[in-house]
């Protein structure tokens, strides 16, 4: 009776034993195809999710039943994507106003530099690009004035978990002015502009100054190209205005925005509007 | 009974972990940064598209009807949706959705919401992997929601032709206005279609007629001809209404082509040339459409000029096009 009970004890605890073996295993392969699930796929549209959540970059994603097709399409609404970006759209406005051709993107320039993610499921294909918004520049040639990436930021990183000062708020960092001016009383057309912080609002003041012929508006530059019997106005790549710069008098220009002595030449990477009195 | 405890815990364990990798049923969606910047508008707008994600991943999952009263909506957009979902459902595919606030003439669209097609019945003829555009009105009011065209490449190049912010939002608007149209045929919406034609519209049909010809010894030859036909808009509604959207007729209309041109004198007048695929009940055909839309009340686009040319026309006359018609 006693050995009965005894092998009933020890078929009972190779019982558990085995079962709990067998349940361990199950559990194990869930956790192991439970992680592979998680895998590749959710982990790079996790990846996309933060980077659309990140106003440092702009992208643009298709899905399409073939991987080139869908390339092909993101690449193009990251083309739209650029189009419309206030900078370019409002300062394109103002060029097609003027009866000019609007700022070309050029796609073969554009395309090393753009970052790609992609993935497939099924039938559906997935490709993500994006972009810093800080690669982004406007430059002037004699044949008009084109949107190319910007030759300093080319070594930038691109990762969303770094970050560089040029890109947290996305605008060119201007080297301050060190000198202070005594300012010409500003009449009322510097005052309302200078009350302004963007190019929507100013560019809207500009044209109805221009219809009461307060003023004349000369054409979009880059910072650089601006001439000394000029007014200007400063635009960083988001549309946000920089400076208001006088007319160069005595080797000085004055920035209404500062009232301080400043200078295009410390905002390289700036698109300028020109006007005057 | 230690034992079986144990079992069951495991057990239990196993079902938790089951459940929790199926995922829950609520699906979120969130503007990208730096697309929107007015923070309530934005809030509002983002509770109101995940509410109504949430409720179409609900309907689709379980092959029931829509119940949308407690989403922000036209009434007008829900008769849509109904209608749209009378004949095809679909899930979202992610959970978590987003995507960019574009901006159209009369509010808000948001694109590129991965979905699956589950078609009810076998007149689904399309890819099941689609996209689901969602529109809003300058309030955050979901003015339409509808698949998008499939046809990206054609999408792409129309938005990249755009001139400008402006151009480039109304061509936007048309792509919105043109998806609306052709579910306006499919939803056999008269009163859209009522709107949507000017009351001085011009409608021109080609119709393909062969004639046989003899020609002495030599035998008979068939020529064809096209012979375009010009109605009303009262006469072309009038039979469409009649013919077309009885009861029970089930229309299907499919676009697998689209261009955009923006005439050259007027800045709000566009010509959109669309390929169109027609079946109505055993009836069907494929031919070329050409639409010329007015902007100028961005609220009430118009379309002043519907031809309809099939592909043997098309391929003796070429498609019409805005040069073929004088703009005041």
């Amino acid at each position: 009776m006693r050995r009965t009970r005894r092998n009933l004890r020890i078929k009972r605890s190779s019982m558990k034993r085995i079962i709990n073996k067998i349940l361990l295993s199950v559990l194990s392969a869930f956790l192991i195809t439970g992680s592979m699930y998680a895998a590749t796929p959710e982990e790079i549209e996790a990846n996309m999710d933060r980077i659309k959540l990140d106003e440092r970059f702009i992208y643009a994603e298709n899905f399409s039943e073939d991987m080139d097709t869908a390339y092909e399409n993101a690449l193009s609404e990251l083309i739209a994507t650029i189009n419309e970006l206030e900078s370019i759209s409002s300062v394109n406005e103002l060029r097609i106003k003027e009866k000019k051709a609007p700022l070309k993107v050029e796609t073969e320039v554009l395309k090393p530099f753009v970052k790609e993610l992609r993935y497939s499921t099924g039938t559906r294909n997935t490709v993500f690009l994006y972009l810093p918004l800080a690669w982004i520049k406007i430059t002037a040639d004699r044949t008009g004035v084109e949107v190319v990436p910007s030759e300093n930021d080319m070594t930038a990183q691109t990762s969303p978990s770094q970050s560089t000062s040029a890109t947290d708020s996305g605008r060119p960092e201007p080297v301050k002015p060190t000198s202070s001016t005594q300012l010409p009383p500003m009449n009322d057309i510097l005052k309302t502009l200078c009350a302004q912080d963007n190019w929507v609002e100013i560019k809207g003041l500009l044209i109805e100054y221009k219809n009461q012929k307060k003023i004349t508006t000369g054409t979009v530059k880059t910072a650089s190209e601006v001439p000394e019997d000029a007014y200007s106005i400063l635009l960083d790549n988001r549309g946000s205005i920089l400076a208001i710069l006088s007319p160069k008098t005595s080797g000085d220009r004055i920035n209404y925005k500062t009232n301080l002595s400043d200078d295009e030449s410390n905002h390289k990477d700036c698109i300028a509007i020109i006007w005057y009195r | 009974m230690v034992q079986i405890n144990s079992v069951y815990r495991s057990i239990f364990v196993i079902v938790l972990l089951l459940t929790s990798l199926t995922g829950g049923a609520n699906v979120t969606f969130k503007f990208s940064a730096g697309t929107i910047s007015n923070g309530a508008l934005k809030t509002r707008m983002e509770n109101n598209i995940s509410a109504l994600l949430t409720e179409i991943a609900r309907a689709g999952k379980t092959g029931t009807a829509l119940n949308l009263s407690g989403i922000s909506m036209e009434p007008a957009a829900k008769t849509r949706l109904n209608a749209l979902w009378d004949d095809i459902h679909f899930v979202c595919d992610k959970s978590t959705n987003i995507s960019k606030c574009l901006n159209d003439m009369q509010g808000y669209q948001v694109r590129t919401i991965p979905i699956t097609m589950k078609p009810l019945d076998s007149s689904y003829t399309q890819s099941l992997n689609r996209e689901l555009t969602i529109s809003l009105n300058k309030n955050g009011v979901i003015t339409g929601v509808r698949p998008a065209w499939e046809i990206h490449e054609d999408v792409s190049t129309i938005m990249n032709s755009g001139l400008g912010v402006t151009d480039t939002r109304q061509r936007r608007e048309i792509l919105k206005w043109v998806e609306d149209f052709r579910c306006y045929y499919n939803e056999k919406d008269s009163a859209a279609l009522r709107q949507i034609y000017s009351d001085d519209a011009l409608i021109i049909t080609g119709s393909v007629v062969s004639r046989a010809h003899k020609h002495g010894d030599m035998g008979t030859q068939v020529v064809r001809q096209v012979n375009y036909k010009v109605q009303s808009k009262e006469e072309y509604l009038t039979k469409l209404f009649k013919n077309v959207f009885k009861p029970g007729n089930k229309i299907n209309v499919e676009f697998d082509h689209i261009s955009v041109v923006r005439s050259g004198s007027k800045e709000n007048i566009y010509g959109v040339t669309l390929h169109q695929k027609w079946r109505s009940g055993s009836y069907s055909d494929e031919g070329w459409l050409f639409l010329l839309w007015d902007f100028n009340d961005p609220e009430k686009p118009q379309i002043h000029v519907r031809t309809w040319q099939p592909e043997q026309a098309v391929a003796q006359d070429g498609v019409f096009s805005i040069e073929d018609f004088f703009i005041p």
